[in-house]
């Protein structure tokens, strides 16, 4: 099986790649090393292929960002808008990067970037616009909520760090969390910009730490940011429905797709050459995905499971209910991968069935997590660090009928087939799911 | 399970060094004997059941009897996969925890033949882990139990036995052998620690103990001969008079030299003196007088009364040290009012006083600690220990301090005590440093001032202040209240900004490029704009269009004064404080199936860990949660409102009990009330017998007050009032790396 073949190969970190990050509206792919660099590549699709949707895109090297971290690049995100990248160091920083636009400097260039969807606007050159300082120890991971308000980053210090983006590049810390106990390995935010929580809308940030758990966090209008909700995953071991595993050691993740929704992985029997680790013991969480219909999370934790959380129908507000009630069962792809060097790409469906068990507060709808993709030995003997599926957005203020809509659109359907990976040997690969 | 086929280990300097491992015991140079002789080179470091370490030579006999684990967790740290980068520390940490083991352990031979040699223990003071960047955070237990409530029971004991209270009434061997403890003893009890003692005893009883009253009868039993027969038993607040003087002194010096000065020689001079500095003699002798440096810094000032925040600031943020402000905290002039001036007074030695404080706050210990308030010369501390007030509590109960217990004279205005008794300072119930400004800033204009507050984010915990002249609607101050972690975070960042330091510095990432100067330039121009579009808000723009560039808009008015607090809420939220009684809460208090944690700002916060199960989320979780937080919001609204109780003139406002707010911003915001209710007789008083004190201490040549008096009475001043702070090297990865060989 293999359900996936290799796009580009990109070769030029001279250190361990840690994180791949596609930009949502420009035609840019990022990532981040040691090396203390971020390298920029530029995709086009070749103009006698645009009937097809088939087409494989060229990639190029655009530029490379000399950052001036002391320490490796950990993690790298894109801003909602694609024109804020923003860089997670060893060194305890966060950067933040933007364009030098050199037509015209401090003004703002709004619809410039659809109209340059094709073309390279990465080479202008990339400044650091303001650095953000606060981590005690390393900083893990970073990202920015769906709507681009809100910075999060976690550290080893035991922290998530909330920021918010005011105009100009300038950042306010609104809150310091340090309920985890141990080092905090990564972040994630809901996919829906809001969610009802103390019947106010709240974003809602999810972070893995080493303490095996994870915590869910929501603004809580009448305080401040806390967490509301924590997710162990070595808890219900007796329910084997509930687990899907892989023999594979950590596991970095990417949920892609479009709408789709409810409950439970359920292992593939066709896929009994893997064996199923028990998972109950506590491990460490090394990342995490949320669905894009915002349904589920899955994690990856350190004996190579797979852990996918059903969101409770109590926690839902009416808009995700009324999401659920439609029939569609399509959760989209999950990817996987890790320090055995393989890729896996799962196709999740939620079935007519639901579970109701001891553990469970209400009946979930099961799922089923099919095998799609198989790559070993992806990036030959080395470990990987990172796989994210491209996944470009459509501008919603956009007329339906526009040009710059209609290239968007296009642009979403050719694109949302592709992945990559960064790893050890510092090479970035780009897969498409075939 | 097989390990990448590309494991390496290099770079290992990427990852931060780890900042919890104390790097002392690597510096130890103690050699064992045989090795020194050179006749016996190869030695194993073996460690007993007891944790006990012993070098044993390996080539007398090969030793079965113990394994020979000490340098194991160094080791195994070498062979981390790349994944636990960050993990590595946490092995680390394992080699302090055996060398705290060390410090506890029980002196036993080990039982082996190779004749073990019992290894010198690794001996870490205070000041060691002070002058180190990392884990003073990590291992504050340790630190903390340095100065217990059993450590003043012990001294209480040795009194007893010194004073010969126990010939008769306690003949067990066991306190035969006590060694008398000449030392007088004095306890100065901080404000916020009778507030939160009063909330406690009164919440438990339905019925409140003034402020006042407490403190008297707390003195009435300590000064009893069986209880150690305290010579002092007095509250903080003239020490805190002290400096609020001085505080006023400083800000008129720092606004002298202006906004955003700071010469970097200056912060490199104070921490070289700093370094040096144990005997004020030889400093003065070398011609080192620090408080040039700190006359070099300008605006804004940052109140420096928090000892969290000073820890933190000298950690994380050594660029800004030269803006905090240099006066000592009332735990610090109490002790210089204490073991100098009153010593002196009843011809007592430093070190013939023991000085305990009772602070609202843990960090206390560690500012009592530092090397600014030790006397090399009587080799005594200006505060030899510093208690909780829930550790008061607990040496009170263990005591059988009955605080119901009316005493002799508890109503009586005149006491024994030295001091004015419990000068409330209006303002803010954390020692009210910016309203003190504030009222001494307005007096001193020449215009009539009107003072305007606003809420940064509505918090009650950052407030911006602005002074404004009534007549030209100049802003002749702008000052801030910022308490609790996150809004320092943002503080740290503005006052950054404001002052360029950020910029000089480059920031690490190397923001300062064309793009960065584009975006402040339109930061600058977004900001007129707005001064100049909303320009209603101030007095010069009503009058017409015709002045607005003369006039700096609130927004783009750089700080000159913040009060700094670590803490949400300030003092009478302080890490020391006593909780809320348990059996005075509803039932709701019990700790649900969730598990209760403190948030970042100290609350209380619950959470559910039933996995999956959300069902008690939507119902009871948020119920649970509010309760939970907001009693203990009303909690600190409690202590806060029983702090204020004992103002001479109630204001105009009452803070409420039962509102979540702190309180401390409605009632005080009117400069006349300011204004009245510091100009009470008390107040004169406290001013009186302060420059009374000023001139005792600091022997003016022309024998009177003044406010700026001789070089060598200013230097006096300056060692009784101020203080110095340094920065800490965060990065110890380097020394760490040249230290360790293999």
């Amino acid at each position: 099986m293999s359900g996936m073949e290799l796009v580009a190969e990109l070769k030029g970190h001279t250190e361990p790649a840690w994180c791949v990050a596609w930009n949502p509206t420009r035609p840019l792919l990022a990532s981040c090393s040691t090396d203390k660099s971020v390298r920029l590549y530029t995709y086009r699709f070749p103009p006698s292929s645009s009937s097809t949707d088939v087409a494989v895109p060229i990639f190029t090297f655009l530029t490379e960002i000399p950052t001036a971290h002391k320490r490796t690049i950990r993690s790298i995100a894109w801003s909602p808008s694609g024109r804020t990248l923003v860089t997670g160091s060893f060194d305890s920083t966060v950067g933040v990067w933007e364009q030098l636009d050199e037509r015209d400097e401090g003004i703002e260039r709004s619809g410039a970037m659809q109209a340059n969807d094709e073309g390279e606007d990465g080479t202008g050159e990339w400044e650091c616009v303001t650095t953000l300082e606060g981590h005690e120890s390393e900083c893990k991971s970073v990202g920015y909520s769906s709507d681009g308000a809100l910075l999060a980053s976690c550290s080893r210090d035991k922290s998530v760090w909330v920021w918010e983006v005011q105009p100009d590049s300038d950042f306010e810390c609104i809150s310091v969390m340090m309920e985890h106990t141990q080092d905090v390995k990564t972040l994630a935010w809901h996919p829906k910009e809001e969610v009802r929580y103390f019947d106010l809308p709240s974003p809602i940030l999810a972070s893995a730490s080493y303490d095996a758990s994870i915590l869910l966090f929501a603004d809580d209008p009448d305080a401040d940011w806390g967490p509301f909700q924590k997710l162990q995953p070595s808890l219900p071991a007796v329910d084997p429905t509930m687990a899907s595993g892989l023999n594979s050691q950590d596991e970095q993740m990417s949920l892609a797709g479009d709408e789709a929704k409810p409950s439970s992985a359920d292992n593939d029997d066709k896929n009994d050459e893997f064996t199923v680790p028990a998972l109950k013991d506590p491990e460490t969480i090394w990342s995490l995905a949320f669905s894009p219909c915002g349904m589920f999370l899955a994690s990856g934790g350190d004996n190579g499971g797979i852990r996918i959380w059903a969101r409770g129908l109590s926690w839902t507000d009416s808009q995700s209910s009324s999401e659920l009630d439609r029939d569609e069962d399509d959760l989209g792809r999950l990817a996987s991968t890790g320090g055995d060097g393989r890729i896996l790409i799962w196709q999740v469906r939620k079935t007519s069935e639901t579970i109701l068990s001891s553990h469970l507060s209400s009946p979930v709808p099961k799922i089923i997590a099919t095998i799609v993709g198989l790559q070993e030995r992806a990036h030959e003997i080395h470990d990987i660090n990172s796989v994210a599926w491209c996944r470009r957005s459509v501008p919603e203020e956009e007329d339906a009928s526009s040009p710059g809509h209609a290239r968007a659109v296009k642009m979403q359907q050719r694109t949302r087939q592709l992945l990559a990976t960064a790893a050890d040997d510092g090479s970035v690969k780009v897969w498409r799911a075939t | 399970m097989t390990f990448s086929g590309a494991l390496t280990l290099t770079d290992l300097d990427d990852f931060l060094a780890p900042s919890q491992a104390c790097i002392l015991p690597v510096r130890q140079t103690n050699k064992a004997s045989n090795q020194e002789e050179g006749t016996n080179s190869n030695t194993e470091i073996h460690i007993d059941e007891n944790n006990n370490y012993y070098e044993v030579a390996i080539s007398a006999k090969p030793s079965t009897a113990a394994e020979p684990p000490s340098l194991k967790p160094l080791t195994e740290s070498g062979s981390f996969t790349k994944k636990s980068y960050g993990d590595a520390a946490e092995a680390l940490n394992s080699a302090l925890s055996g060398i705290q083991a060390m410090q506890g352990g029980v002196e036993k031979p080990l039982a082996a033949s190779a004749q073990p040699e019992a290894l010198q223990k690794a001996e870490i003071s205070l000041n060691d882990c002070l002058a180190c960047s990392g884990c003073v955070t990590s291992t504050e237990s340790m630190l903390i139990t340095l100065q217990s409530h059993l450590e003043v029971q012990t001294y209480i004991t040795s009194h007893r036995a010194y004073l010969g209270h126990d010939v008769d009434a306690q003949p067990s061997n066991g306190e035969a052998l006590v060694e008398p403890d000449s030392r007088t003893g004095v306890i100065s009890i901080s404000p916020q620690t009778l507030a939160s003692l009063s909330a406690s005893y009164g919440s438990a009883h339905g019925r409140n103990i003034p402020l006042r009253t407490l403190l008297r009868r707390i003195r009435h039993f300590l000064t009893r001969g069986e209880h150690g027969q305290w010579a002092g038993v007095w509250d903080t607040t003239f020490a805190r008079h002290l400096s609020l003087l001085e505080h006023v002194k400083e800000y008129k010096e720092r606004r002298a030299v202006g906004k955003g000065k700071q010469p970097a020689e200056g912060i490199r001079s104070t921490s070289a003196h700093v370094i040096s500095a144990s005997n004020t003699n030889d400093d003065l002798a070398r011609g080192l007088d620090p408080k040039t440096s700190a006359h070099g810094n300008g605006l804004p000032m940052l109140a420096s009364a928090c000892p969290g925040w000073v820890c933190y600031a000298e950690k994380a943020h050594g660029e800004l040290l030269g803006f905090v402000s240099a006066v000592r905290s009332s735990q610090g002039v109490m002790g210089a009012l204490v073991k100098q001036w009153w010593g002196s007074k009843h011809g007592k030695r430093p070190n013939e006083i023991y000085h305990v404080t009772v602070m609202p706050c843990y960090d206390k210990k560690l500012e009592a600690s530092r090397s600014d308030f030790y006397s090399s010369v009587y080799q005594t501390r200006d505060v030899d220990c510093v208690l909780t007030t829930g550790e008061l509590d607990l040496l009170l109960r263990e005591r059988g301090f009955d605080p119901w217990a009316q005493v002799p004279g508890e109503d009586e205005d005149n006491t024994s005590c030295p001091f004015p008794e419990l000068l409330q300072h209006p303002g803010t119930s954390s020692g009210s440093y910016l309203h003190v400004l504030l009222t001494y800033l307005a007096q001193e204009h020449r215009n009539p001032t009107t003072l305007t507050a606003r809420a940064i984010r509505g918090s009650e915990d950052h407030v911006e202040f602005l002074l404004v002249d009534t007549t030209t609607g100049e802003i002749i101050f702008k000052g801030a209240k910022c308490y609790g972690f996150r809004n320092l975070q943002n503080l740290v960042r503005k006052v950054g900004k404001e002052t360029g330091l950020k910029g000089a510095a480059g920031g690490r990432a190397g923001a300062g490029g064309k793009l960065a100067a584009a975006i402040a330039a339109r930061r600058r121009a977004g900001r007129t704009g707005r001064a100049t579009a909303g320009g209603t808000s101030t007095p010069a723009d009503s009058s017409g269009a015709s002045t607005p560039t003369t006039t700096i808009s609130p927004d783009d008015r750089t700080l000159d004064y913040v009060e700094v607090m670590a803490c949400p809420g300030g003092c009478v939220n302080g890490g020391g404080q006593m909780k809320p009684n348990a059996t005075s809460q509803n039932e709701r208090m019990v700790e649900p199936d969730g598990i209760a944690g403190k948030d970042e700002e100290g609350y209380p916060r619950v959470w559910e860990l039933e996995g999956v199960e959300s069902k008690k989320l939507d119902t009871t979780t948020p119920q649970i949660d509010e309760s939970m937080r907001w009693s203990t919001k009303a909690w600190v609204a409690q202590v806060e409102t029983m702090y204020w109780s004992d103002l001479p003139t109630p204001p105009a406002s009452p803070p409420s009990t039962d509102t979540r707010s702190s309180g401390s911003l409605k009632p005080f915001e009117s400069l006349q009330e300011l204004h009245d209710l510091s100009s009470s007789r008390e107040f004169s008083r406290a001013d009186d017998l302060a420059k009374r004190i000023i001139i005792d201490v600091c022997r003016p040549a022309s024998g009177r007050y003044d406010e700026v008096m001789d070089e060598q009475a200013e230097h006096n001043r300056w060692e009784f009032l101020r203080t110095r702070y340094r920065k800490v090297e965060t990065d110890v990865g380097q020394l760490t790396a040249s230290a360790v060989k293999w």
